[in-house]
């Protein structure tokens, strides 16, 4: 599936407007100062995913929030953390002392909720761009290695389409990175090209 | 209840809280489970605004997001640790209950309706059995620890008692061979002159006479040593430390062994600067000296060299003292200070020995804060160092 820079130029602007969104809420929930960076969205296939997820921490296991969704278009959109990184998140939000080997189900809860308000409201963007409503899962926490998230997905395991970013969380002085993966059912992926394309002839943003 | 809610009264068979509203906020189901929970009955909130019921709600934390599902946006999320009380709850004994609240959009395809369901799950049992667990395993954990204090103070109090065994086994091997055999040796000797004093000569008398003479000069040391290592082993070794002129302390030593050197033509020679001044106890600084030296000349062949010399190294005095004898393999090296191994050898001139004084030197050293080695190479001779803390003076 091949997207022209300024296809990619969209989505990227779409996720910037989402993780600002995000970013808000998250101040009003935990009164820090948080701020969300998402540098630059990739279109991957599979294997270039896996590897990008590698990157992450594949030997230390994974936690992922996932929203599932359909209308329009169908996928899931997932945010997913080492369990290093994950645990460092938590803490900033709770000010909780826990370190890496007590991330529990409660740690785990918090994270659920972080990475709902995230994908929350990159999902709005995306709904916006297409101008249409979207119907949600209940947010799924899942932990695991990398095979284990991506085969519980049955979005990936068709084919569709891949969009990456990596996700950098700043809350005060700490610094935690995720990675943003949104995976497009392909028998819907050409009506999210539409959609953008639609968007950039009627002059974008600046519309 | 409006009776067109009584579709929702399924939810009075889950064990998980249901609370639905519709788009203006207002309650128009609130389940048995939440009845239980809150201690707020279903007929008291009807079409009640959520805010009004729980005015803690009435902030843009929880009226943004939940408008946001009322208006077809993704489900939200409230976790336990970020919002501990979406609807006030407590166990009976006061304390706060833990609930996850979940809110969703529902569109009823009948009429068009749009409402959202909050659904509430109570975390409170599961944290308790995490921190149970926790409790448990931290417990588990210092358990671990302390165990392995204990085993390594067993290990240690065995290491100690085996010390204390071989020092005995060492004991009794001295009385049993080094001074039974000299003073069997004695006896029988001095029966035979006692039962046959006439019927020797002045010379034969002489002649038996003269190598008790030499073995108790031996015995006399041997008994010495004894002693000396006796007392360190039972703590009534009193280590005093003075301020003394090593390279004095050496000098004397040699000049009382001079003689003991002569007989066998050995040479002893000094290399040591004007003064070095230690702080240590003198009476054992001398026996490590003597013992070093003694052995010295006990493993140098006629006509050999002994050089003892002296230096001044990181805040220690270094004495060596180094012979041209027989020398020792590795093996033998690393049984010379040990009390657990039975080490002796007999001298170039087939002197005795009880493998007692190294062991009485490592002692005396080390009570003055020092360390004792030494280096060797078979056929070329022996070099015996060992270090005392110097003194302010210097």
């Amino acid at each position: 599936m091949k997207f022209s820079q300024e296809q990619l130029d969209v989505v990227q602007e779409m996720i910037n407007i989402g993780v600002g969104q995000a970013a808000n809420l998250l101040n009003s929930i935990s009164g820090k100062h948080v701020q969300l960076f998402v540098p630059n969205v990739k279109v991957l296939n599979l294997e270039q995913l896996t590897h990008e997820l590698i990157d992450l921490g594949f030997e230390q296991g994974l936690s992922c929030v996932s929203l599932l969704f359909s209308g329009m278009i169908i996928g899931s959109s997932k945010l997913i953390f080492s369990t290093e990184q994950a645990s460092k998140l938590v803490r900033a939000f709770t000010n909780s002392a826990l370190d890496e080997s007590d991330f529990d189900e409660i740690q785990a809860e918090t994270l659920s909720e972080i990475g709902n308000i995230v994908l929350n409201s990159l999902m709005g963007s995306f709904a916006n761009l297409l101008k249409t409503t979207l119907n949600y899962s209940i947010p799924l926490y899942v932990t695991g290695n990398i095979d284990q998230i991506l085969s519980s997905d049955v979005h990936i395991q068709n084919k569709g389409l891949i969009l990456y970013a990596r996700t950098h969380f700043q809350i005060e002085y700490l610094e935690v990175k995720g990675d943003f993966i949104l995976f497009i059912d392909i028998d819907t992926t050409p009506l999210l090209i539409e959609s953008i394309n639609k968007f950039i002839e009627k002059g974008g943003f600046f519309n | 209840m409006d009776e067109k809610y009584q579709q929702f009264t399924l939810f009075n068979a889950i064990p998980i809280g249901i609370c639905i509203i519709n788009n203006n906020f207002e309650i128009v189901f609130w389940n048995k489970q939440l009845e239980i929970w809150t201690n707020i009955l279903a007929k008291d909130i009807f079409n009640k605004k959520l805010t009004d019921v729980f005015p803690n709600l009435n902030n843009s934390k929880y009226i943004v997001p939940i408008t946001s599902v009322l208006n077809g946006g993704p489900p939200v999320v409230f976790s336990t640790q970020l919002h501990k009380s979406f609807f006030p709850s407590f166990l009976p004994d006061m304390q706060p209950r833990l609930l996850h609240t979940t809110v969703s959009h529902w569109k009823c395809v009948l009429t068009g309706e749009i409402f959202g369901i909050i659904s509430v799950e109570d975390y409170t049992y599961l944290s308790y059995r995490i921190k149970e667990h926790k409790r448990m395993r931290d417990e588990a954990l210092k358990e671990v620890e302390m165990r392995k204090k204990v085993e390594e103070e067993l290990r240690q109090s065995e290491q100690k008692l085996r010390e204390l065994n071989a020092t005995k086994d060492k004991f009794f091997s001295i009385i049993a061979h080094d001074l039974k055999n000299p003073i069997g040796a004695f006896k029988n000797v001095l029966e035979l002159l006692y039962e046959n004093f006439n019927d020797f000569t002045k010379e034969e008398i002489l002649e038996f006479i003269e190598p008790l003479k030499e073995s108790s000069t031996q015995l006399f040391s041997l008994l010495e040593n004894l002693l000396l290592w006796s007392r360190a082993q039972t703590g009534r070794i009193q280590i005093e430390p003075i301020e003394f002129d090593i390279v004095d302390l050496i000098r004397q030593n040699i000049n009382l062994l001079q003689l003991q050197a002569a007989n066998k033509q050995i040479k002893i020679e000094m290399d040591v600067p004007e003064r070095i001044f230690v702080l240590a106890d003198i009476n054992s600084i001398t026996t490590v000296l003597r013992n070093l030296i003694s052995n010295a000349i006990k493993f140098t062949q006629p006509n050999g060299k002994i050089v003892v010399s002296a230096t001044s190294k990181n805040n220690f005095a270094e004495v060596c003292v180094e012979d041209t004898g027989v020398g020792m393999s590795k093996e033998t090296m690393e049984k010379l200070f040990r009390i657990d191994v039975h080490h002796t050898s007999l001298g170039t001139a087939n002197e005795k020995g009880t493998g007692l004084g190294l062991i009485v030197c490592k002692e005396f050293v080390e009570a003055n804060g020092g360390q004792i080695w030494v280096e060797s190479k078979e056929g070329k001779g022996s070099k015996f160092y060992f270090t005392i803390p110097l003194a302010q003076i210097n």
